[in-house]
């Protein structure tokens, strides 16, 4: 490409780069999922080895998943998005590159240092403080690209989409920072500056937002330009967009709390983060509803379109999720919930249903563009992956919901002389059949992901760089 | 923080809201949120007219700086 060729077209390298590896760490992260899934209900498949014990891969499979995963496919849709609305190529290609190499090299930390048991142990924060240092100069890098390229916008307005992606991008780089302030004492050891409850709490308000800004704000910013665009409509409203927006910032930061019912947190803090919990409902369905009526009108391409069915059962699992969220927090159900498999469920009717199928959506919508090609390989694989999924999705948090239920109600169980009806063991067994019924899901779910790693690779090997270039053009 | 604090807080908040939600809606007209909604499809010429013919507007080859004072 010559050089003023490059100046006019978009910068779809850094966004096949991320895609690619969107594509592994999926097959990966869900790989390890699997693998722990089975050690639940075979334990002799830990192999009796330190590295390959359930406490070393869980922590591995979450920060795939999270990370590798869903923070991949993040980078490749908010440059590709941000670029198209704003008509400009990203600002920096050094940069740009610099961050797609820093966040591989973060995810590879992590791939090496959790099985060897180097971890601060606070969840979808395990990563240790050398890791942690590396991925905030990595994070401000990415921030500085993505609002340089917004501020070199040909129009005045910012897309909705935009915004979303941009809070997304502020507020992980506020949580990671304030939940990663620790005392190191090694190079791969440190320990926090929080200690007890405010430890917790401090913890939990990462936790919480970790799932409301990296898995829920840049996954919304996503379905803002996606669903419209594999629609052919422009999204159902877009005044209802903006109060999404502002109701979702405002509410999600409050809710963490929610976490930490029953424990020495104060009582006035858990109650209200049960309240904001509960008010968050308005702005997620207030999304969903956005999206989904965004197909008003054209109801009848979901017939054939296998690409924007991921993404509308994407936001019914979103609206599901975000209406069973609210009520596990509520104290009295949350009594019965928490520490049970139903968390478990839930968290994947999320990570699952949500984050993987819009994410399944977008880079199907996106593959054929970058790579130059008009769709994708084959569009009865895409459909096969779509079905894999939903019955995946579907086993998985069915079987979450019949032991969270049936290990809740075990637990609380007491004889008349107030002693334990059951052991701890006897829930245990108790819980084996949904285990396997979760392992079968978790199979389906990876099968998928299988078989959208060979579409992919049969439609980039036969990629057409004039084509991409040509698509690449800035209008 | 006490009781009183996370009150605050959270009023503050719900304030915040209310005054921003506000402050992006005012001067934000049905045909400005219009051309902002179309904002996805200026750049690419086949999928805007196929818009154009699904939904009866016109798509704007760049977004027009003079509609979007808001």
């Amino acid at each position: 490409m010559s050089t003023q060729q490059q100046a006019q077209a978009y910068n779809y390298k850094v966004v096949r780069q991320f895609v690619i590896m969107t594509v592994v760490w999926g097959v990966i992260g869900m790989a390890m999922g699997v693998w722990i899934a089975s050690q639940l209900v075979w334990p002799d498949l830990n192999l009796d080895l330190p590295w390959t014990t359930f406490g070393r891969l869980r922590p591995l499979h979450t920060s795939l998943v999270i990370f590798g995963f869903a923070g991949s496919a993040q980078f490749a849709a908010s440059y590709y998005a941000v670029q198209r609305t704003c008509q400009v190529r990203l600002y920096s290609d050094t940069l740009a590159a610099f961050t797609f190499w820093g966040w591989q090299a973060t995810i590879v930390i992590m791939l090496i240092s959790l099985p060897l048991g180097l971890t601060t142990t606070k969840e979808y924060a395990e990563i240790e403080f050398t890791g942690a240092v590396w991925m905030a100069i990595v994070w401000v890098a990415y921030g500085i690209v993505f609002f340089a390229t917004l501020m070199r916008r040909k129009g005045k307005h910012i897309y909705v989409g935009n915004w979303f992606f941009g809070a997304f991008i502020v507020v992980i780089a506020m949580l990671h920072v304030v939940n990663h302030l620790s005392i190191p004492v090694s190079w791969f050891k440190s320990y926090p500056v929080y200690a007890g409850a405010t430890d917790a709490m401090v913890q939990w308000w990462y936790g919480h937002n970790a799932v409301g800004f990296f898995l829920t704000t840049g996954f919304l910013g996503m379905m803002y330009y996606f669903v419209p665009k594999q629609v052919g409509k422009p999204v159902y409203s877009y005044r209802l967009s903006i109060v999404h927006f502002w109701a979702l910032i405002t509410l999600y930061i409050w809710a963490g709390p929610h976490h930490l019912h029953y424990t020495a947190l104060p009582d006035w803090a858990q109650s209200l983060g049960m309240a904001m919990s509960l008010i968050l409902l308005a702005p997620s369905w207030g999304g969903m509803i956005n999206g989904m009526m965004t197909l008003s009108g054209a109801w009848h391409k979901l017939r054939d379109d296998p690409i924007l069915r991921f993404l509308v059962l994407s936001l019914a699992f979103y609206g599901m999720s975000t209406f069973e969220g609210p009520m596990m927090a509520i104290k009295t159900v949350n009594a019965l919930s928490h520490y049970t498999d139903w968390t478990i469920g839930h968290v994947h009717a999320g990570a699952l249903g949500w984050v993987a199928m819009i994410t399944f959506g977008a880079l199907y919508h996106m593959i054929p563009k970058v790579f130059g090609r008009e769709r994708m390989y084959s569009t009865g694989l895409i459909n096969l992956h779509f079905w894999l999924a939903t019955i995946g999705t579907v086993l998985y948090i069915a079987s979450m919901w019949v032991n969270g239920i049936t290990q809740g109600l075990m637990w609380r169980a007491t004889n008349d002389d107030g002693t334990l009806t059951y052991s701890f063991v006897e829930a245990l067994v108790a819980s084996h059949p949904g285990f396997i019924v979760r392992f079968a899901g978790g199979v389906c779910f990876l099968t998928g992901m299988l078989l959208m790693a060979w579409n992919t690779w049969r439609t980039v090997r036969v990629a057409n760089p004039g084509l991409a270039l040509n698509t690449a053009q800035i209008a | 923080m006490n009781d009183w604090g996370y009150a605050v807080s959270c009023l503050s908040a719900l304030l915040f809201f209310y005054w921003v939600t506000t402050a992006c809606l005012r001067r934000h007209t049905h045909d400005v949120d219009d051309q902002a909604s179309l904002i996805p499809f200026a750049d690419d010429p086949a999928v805007a007219r196929r818009v154009e013919q699904a939904i009866g507007k016109t798509v704007p080859a760049t977004a027009p700086p003079a509609a979007f004072k808001a």
